[in-house]
């Protein structure tokens, strides 16, 4: 479940570059933000480095030592193929961080041009796609992405393109808000006088000065995606076994909650303390443009 | 007023009819043959025709895309691959679970989000404005299901407090309805609790800011009251709106919970007929929830509309 | 968690093995129930946790092997298996067998009537089974009467059935669905929507069924065994998820379940308010190897395979022990079991076989799979075992549907389907080993398999046919179409305050005689 854009929508056109200096200050003071940072970075070095980090590798199967509980030899304990949960926690960063990081372009990839477009001409066009938009914002997202990922098939990207898709009318509609307040300003104004073409206004000044809010409530979204791509996996249509995802994990550890939590557990504190990062580093970057504090 | 509310439910047909070419072709482009699932282990390739005539998966694209769009309009929406019951009476008796743990899981977010909300407006940035916002930031952070397992495994399994899962109707006793809804309603309610309660905090610093309120409290009323009487009123509509606009979240979190805890609501429906390849069902319930989604933002706008009438324009 | 494996097939239910037979937990009831000594009681409601929802209700019409739970219940068969599969009278008091085994004749027993008042008689059966074997009506039992000439009725409590060559299971097919006689009447009355209204003439009649949620059926007032069934009522809830199954049991929300996961096997042996029974199932676990397609168009592909995989490590780790390594399609329930053909676990022979299909290093595919946490680990397991000989294999969980349909089109290289199991050998062979049969997925055809399997069928005598099966089984074994794996054994538990149950190797859970009590 994603969070709504729309309250986390923030006015930095009013934020003059001098206030945002401060909030940079103001960011760096806050503890929370600057903890969530250090989570994402540590997810981020263990999702690059993690052949160097992880005791294992996240496909080494050891019948013999299945189901152990946490000990110095595994620190997470070892799952019901006896793999080294830690060592398949540390492989499924990658996939989480790239598949969050992805989502998150992909709707807006598709989505700010769509409500740059809708937005800045307004008229049939802009009609015909909100309508669209409307239609996308109809569907409850994880059902959604839910049918679409399982008529594409259980995979990673799968789902990427699934959740992906299903976030695109968010931005699109975000951009539009943005746009239609940001035409009216004397920049646009001067521009068009000047004869640019709608094409240059739209992305050489438009575009640069809503790309701020936009990129901050990407960057806010990239937990709500991580999570959806794990309720995918949990309902068993993430990427196939035996690729090391956290829902997956979790999913078919769940078999074993009572004999041993531990295989459940971890991925699951994996994937809230990822998505918690990304949370309150959104929440620190959105009080530095936020005139109110 | 008028136009605006003529308008704005005008828009609405042209927005469900594209709703319904999604549900369509999400549907027909999806592999693997409806006759396999009700032939299952005997399925021959014979039997797989005869059942596919008869079912009228034979038929070109288009021509099932007509009927259906003309069956929908009368009301229709199908009836189950599997078992042949009618769509619309499934999800009929599927709504009754689905909005009473809909209506809890809301009541329950509003008990969390009103106080932590008012405390952390009250007093920004202190400590308790601290807590109330790490409180919502695990709330959103937290995996649903889980934080189900979780809860099942503690309350139900150790303690043995609650059941596990299951339903039963309000007409066989409220106390084993009530307490068979404890675990999911908890479940749903906590991200939408968190976002109501961060959106309430900054509304209410919003109207805070308002000059009346300093009018009220020059006058030297004191400050709870004017918390309470005067910004609350002004920030619960925003509040209002957020939990109408959750409506489509709220949905995709029944999927997830209701999967869990074996309810049979709508949730549990889409799921089952997503892993059963039952096409009616799918498309039926899911071009309902879309359908309720629509409704809900319809009725966020036309009341907006009516309390700020600067809306109504564009 | 939210799979169905429903349809009959693999690994969650009662399917087949554990030797230890009939081990009804020996009561570690601590307490034991006092008043079990007064006798049946009669009343009382049964709360049933089943593993996956039904998906019909008309026996006709079913080919989920969780629909059977409900049938055992609401409709008698003609004949009824024993514990120890042997068939014996039930609906049909006595039978003969004439025309060198082409020629049955069923009596059948008198004064019996469905739940809707309709007696039950010979033109019944005859009406059910001519609707069957109606293309029209598409119905799964068709291929079961394939064989049937001629149906006829000399008179209301007689039912002649001659076949177009003998076949030694047709009296055992009559404890399954094919020997379920719905009430004409309802069938007529309902139409297609038979499914939901069953009408039957077994121990409990159905009154409701929400989907999803649970179906009820109460006692049938009429049944012919004057005094039975001792219950008032039935509640059947599904539980897709065996922990939580497992978990409603414990938790006194259900009274008795289907299937018991087994790492709460040790959990349950120590829980002294819970009884159970283990024994062993009719069915297996298996990997289909497409023999039409690279790679296991060669042979030596497939013995590779065959050699490579420790069943019993897989035993240990998926089930805990409680199952037995498979190497036939005929389970240790069966007369047909062969306890002395196996394969040995052996990487070297493994590679010596790779080395002969010219792929010394290995050689990749893909195994299909139904999408549910359990199919998933034993997939995963068989991959890493692959992997130590140096054989690739990819994992593509799919749903059911899906699964049927690409093994049935022959749209795979391997796939891990599995089969529940049926009383006679007949049924668990001959469709899937003889060239063209109906659930030959891998395509597999030999000559003297096809001959050994016809004379097998059409032989009368146990032990004619018994030899007959060891010798198709050896060679089955050894080409390895299948690659069988293990049989999983039936366990099922209940509250102490449940009498009268015992476990079937067929895992179906009859209640005529069961009662509640303190």
């Amino acid at each position: 479940m994603q969070l709504p854009l729309e309250s986390l929508q923030l006015d930095t056109q009013t934020t003059s570059r001098g206030n945002q200096r401060r909030g940079w200050r103001r960011f760096w003071r806050n503890r929370l933000a600057v903890v969530g940072l250090g989570i994402i970075l540590m997810f981020l070095i263990c999702a690059v480095f993690a052949p160097w980090i992880a005791p294992y590798g996240p496909d080494a199967a050891n019948f013999s030592s299945a189901f152990h509980a946490p000990s110095a030899a595994h620190w997470l304990g070892t799952d019901d193929l006896g793999r080294d949960i830690l060592s398949r926690i540390i492989y499924g960063s990658r996939g989480a961080l790239l598949s969050g990081v992805l989502i998150v372009s992909l709707g807006m990839g598709v989505g700010v041009p769509l409500g740059l477009v809708s937005g800045y001409f307004g008229g049939v066009v802009d009609e015909v796609i909100m309508r669209v938009v409307d239609a996308g914002l109809a569907f409850p997202g994880l059902v959604l992405a839910l049918a679409m990922a399982w008529v594409l098939g259980p995979s990673l990207s799968h789902a990427i393109i699934a959740i992906g898709v299903v976030t695109i009318p968010q931005f699109a509609r975000l951009t539009r808000g943005q746009v239609l307040e940001a035409k009216g300003r004397e920049y646009v104004e001067a521009a068009r006088c000047l004869g640019a073409s709608p094409l240059r206004i739209m992305f050489r000044h438009i575009l640069v000065n809503i790309a701020t809010p936009i990129i901050v409530i990407g960057t806010l979204n990239i937990g709500g995606a991580i999570l959806s791509v794990a309720s995918l996996s949990f309902l068993g249509l993430g990427p196939p076994p035996p690729a090391p995802n956290w829902g997956s994990m979790l999913q078919s550890g769940s078999e074993y909650l009572t004999m041993a939590p531990w295989i459940s557990l971890f991925p699951g504190a994996a994937i809230f303390l990822v998505v918690m990062g990304f949370n309150i580093l959104g929440d620190g970057i959105r009080d530095v443009f936020d005139p109110n504090q | 007023m008028g136009p605006f509310v003529i308008r704005r439910i005008l828009n609405l047909i042209p927005v469900a009819m594209i709703v319904l070419v999604v549900t369509f072709a999400l549907i027909h482009i999806a592999p693997g043959n409806p006759a396999y699932t009700i032939l299952g282990e005997q399925a021959t390739p014979l039997a797989v025709r005869l059942l596919d005539q008869k079912m009228g998966l034979d038929h070109p694209l288009v021509v099932q895309f007509g009927s259906y769009v003309v069956n929908v309009l009368k009301g229709n929406l199908g009836s189950s691959l599997l078992d042949g019951q009618s769509v619309t009476s499934l999800i009929l008796t599927r709504i009754p679970v689905t909005l009473e743990l809909a209506v809890l899981a809301v009541v329950v977010s509003l008990l969390i989000a009103l106080p932590t909300g008012i405390l952390a407006a009250y007093r920004p940035n202190t400590w308790i404005d601290g807590v109330s916002r790490l409180l919502a930031l695990v709330g959103a952070a937290i995996p649903n299901f889980w934080l189900a397992l979780v809860l099942v495994y503690i309350f139900a399994v150790s303690f043995r407090w609650l059941p596990s899962l299951g339903w039963t109707p309000l007409n066989q006793g409220v106390g084993s309805n009530l307490m068979h809804l404890v675990l999911p309603t908890i479940v749903l309610a906590m991200p939408l609790a968190a976002v109501t309660s961060r959106v309430l905090r900054g509304e209410l610093l919003e109207v805070m800011h308002l000059l009346y309120i300093q009018v009220a409290r020059a006058k030297g009323a004191r400050e709870w009251i004017v918390v309470m009487h005067h910004s609350l009123r002004n920030a619960l509509i925003p509040v209002v709106t957020v939990i109408g606009l959750q409506v489509g979240g709220l949905l995709g979190g029944v999927v997830i919970t209701e999967s869990i805890f074996s309810l049979p609501g709508m949730g549990q429906l889409v799921v089952n007929a997503i892993f059963d390849r039952d096409y009616p069902v799918l498309q039926g319930s899911v071009l309902f929830m879309a359908l309720v989604v629509l409704l809900a933002n319809l009725a966020v706008d036309l009341i907006y509309a009516w309390v700020d009438p600067r809306i109504r324009y564009s | 968690m939210l799979r169905k494996t429903g349809m009959a097939v693999v690994a969650s239910l009662a399917l087949a093995a554990g030797v230890a037979g009939c081990g009804s937990s020996p009561s570690t009831t601590s307490s034991p129930p006092t008043k079990s000594s007064a006798g049946p009681q009669a009343g009382g409601t049964l709360n049933v946790g089943i593993d996956s929802d039904f998906v019909t209700l008309s026996p006709a019409m079913s080919s989920a092997l969780i629909d059977r739970q409900a049938f055992i219940n609401i409709f008698d068969p003609l004949l009824k298996l024993s514990p120890s599969l042997t068939v014996e009278p039930n609906l049909a008091t006595h039978w003969t067998i004439t025309n060198g085994g082409k020629t049955y004749t069923l009596y059948l027993r008198h004064g019996v009537q469905f739940q809707d008042g309709t007696p039950f008689n010979a033109q019944a059966v005859l009406y059910n089974w001519q609707w069957e074997m109606n293309p029209a009506n598409a119905s799964p039992r068709r291929s079961n009467l394939a064989l049937v000439q001629n149906l006829s009725a000399p008179n209301n409590y007689e039912v002649v059935v001659t076949l177009k060559a003998p076949f030694a299971a047709f009296l055992s097919m009559l404890t399954g669905r094919t020997g379920m006689i719905s009430s004409p009447t309802a069938m007529q009355k309902w139409g297609s929507a038979y499914g939901l209204h069953p009408v039957g003439t077994g121990p409990f009649q159905f009154v409701q069924w929400i989907k999803n949620d649970h179906m009820i059926l109460e006692r049938n007032p009429h049944y012919w065994q004057k005094g039975l069934p001792y219950l008032s009522k039935i509640v059947y809830t599904p539980i897709v998820n065996p922990l939580q199954e497992y978990n409603a049991l414990v938790t006194g929300q259900e009274n008795i379940i289907d299937s018991v996961p087994y790492q709460e096997m040790s959990q349950l042996k120590s829980n002294s308010s819970l009884v159970y029974a283990q024994k062993s199932g009719l069915g297996y676990d298996d990997m289909e190897l497409n023999t039409t397609a690279a790679p296991f168009n060669n042979i030596h592909n497939r013995e590779a395979v065959n050699y490579a995989i420790n069943r019993q490590a897989l035993n240990q780790l998926l089930f805990f022990g409680y199952a037995t390594p498979a190497y036939s399609q005929f389970s240790p329930a069966s007369w047909a079991y062969d306890a002395s053909l196996k394969v040995p676990y052996s990487h070297q022979l493994a590679k010596a076989q790779l080395a002969q299909a010219g792929n010394p290093n290995g050689f990749t595919f893909t195994l299909l799979g139904d999408n549910n946490p359990v199919t998933t680990q034993e997939m995963e397991a068989i991959q890493s075992e692959l992997a130590k000989v140096g054989i690739t294999m990819h994992i593509e969980p799919v749903d059911f549907t899906t699964l049927l349909t690409d093994a049935i089109g022959g749209n795979y290289q391997a796939d891990l389907l599995g089969w529940s199991g049926r009383p006679d050998p007949d049924q668990n062979s001959y469709a899937f080993d003889t060239t063209g049969g109906s659930f030959n997925d891998p395509k597999y055809s030999n000559q003297q398999v096809d001959s050994l399997l016809l004379q097998a069928r059409e032989a009368t005598a146990q032990s004619q046919r018994k030899a007959l099966y060891d010798q198709a089984a050896s060679i089955v074994l050894h080409q390895a179409p299948y690659v069988f794996l293990v049989y999983p054994p039936v366990i099922q538990a209940w509250s102490p305050t449940v009498h009268g149950f015992s476990v079937y190797p067929d895992g179906l859970m009859r209640f005529a005689t069961v009662w509640e009590g303190q």
